[in-house]
């Protein structure tokens, strides 16, 4: 399955930002922390863990969403063909990878879906990909 | 930094990569990444589900234990990360990031070293383990 490719620009000042909640100290950087490429999430017309205006969001009490089914992160894996330099234009092509369906120890079932992102240079080179993870069970999960 | 002229597997490295987590900084990352989840800044949301407090981006720790490999091998070198999240990490935590080197191999474009990585907080629970690779 192929999801919409979006434009991803690795600018100075949002890999300085993201430099800087990490705790790095050296703030002018040519290549950005190895997990900047997370953050392309900020451009994908798609992502729905922040707020947009046309829908209503979740939290501060309201009791809405992950009532029943829920899931959690369990992994991130970046590969790189090349360094990743600021100023440089890539574009993230999405798509579902593996999925795999497994038993959990506390009952019912938990599958791991595997959203991987090749990100593709100006030349239509792959520079990195990166594989995220992610859990959902058929039991809620809490602390 | 490691040395491409010494490296040798077993070798390890530690790296004190958070010290009380503050809740600030957690925010600081969810504006940096772009991940506006509830259960990372929004204390109502994370105890209407059970949880005692908000807690950190697994993407936070994974990019805090990073500053080891950047300083091991400098972020221009790194070819491949991956980690696995263990264990949520709290406002208050302090977490140490651990690299071995696992292999040493010459390669035409240089010295190309494997590490395995782990993460601890300040009770010595792993949260967070991994691998990395690069060429220096």
């Amino acid at each position: 399955m192929t999801e919409d490719a979006f434009v991803v620009p690795i600018e100075s000042s949002h890999v300085l930002q993201f430099a800087r909640a990490l705790g790095y100290e050296d703030e002018h950087r040519q290549t950005p922390p190895p997990t900047f490429l997370v953050a392309a999430d900020t451009f994908d017309p798609h992502f729905d863990r922040r707020p947009r205006t046309d829908r209503a969001w979740f939290g501060e009490g309201d009791g809405r969403e992950q009532k029943g089914a829920s899931g959690f992160h369990a992994r991130t894996a970046f590969v790189f063909h090349r360094s990743i330099e600021v100023g440089e234009q890539l574009s993230a092509v999405p798509r579902i990878g593996d999925v795999i369906n497994k038993a959990g120890r506390r009952g019912g079932s938990l599958t791991f879906t595997d959203r991987v992102t090749d990100f593709v240079d100006a030349a239509g080179e792959v520079v990195a990909t990166v594989t995220w993870t992610n859990v959902s069970t058929s039991v809620e999960v809490t602390g | 930094m490691i040395d491409a002229a010494t490296v040798a597997v077993g070798d390890c490295y530690e790296m004190l990569v958070a010290e009380g987590l503050t809740r600030t900084q957690i925010v600081m990352y969810a504006g940096a990444s772009g991940d506006f989840h509830p259960f990372h800044h929004d204390e109502t949301h994370a105890r209407e589900h059970g949880f005692p407090s908000i807690f950190a981006h697994g993407m936070l720790t994974m990019g805090l234990a990073g500053r080891l490999l950047s300083d091991l091998v400098g972020d221009a070198s790194i070819s491949a990360y991956a980690a696995e999240m263990r264990r949520q990490v709290w406002p208050g935590d302090s977490l140490t990031a651990s690299a071995v080197v696992t292999g040493v191999h010459s390669t035409e474009d240089g010295t190309k070293v494997e590490l395995k990585l782990e993460t601890s907080d300040q009770d010595g629970e792993v949260v967070l383990t991994g691998t990395a690779s690069a060429t220096i």
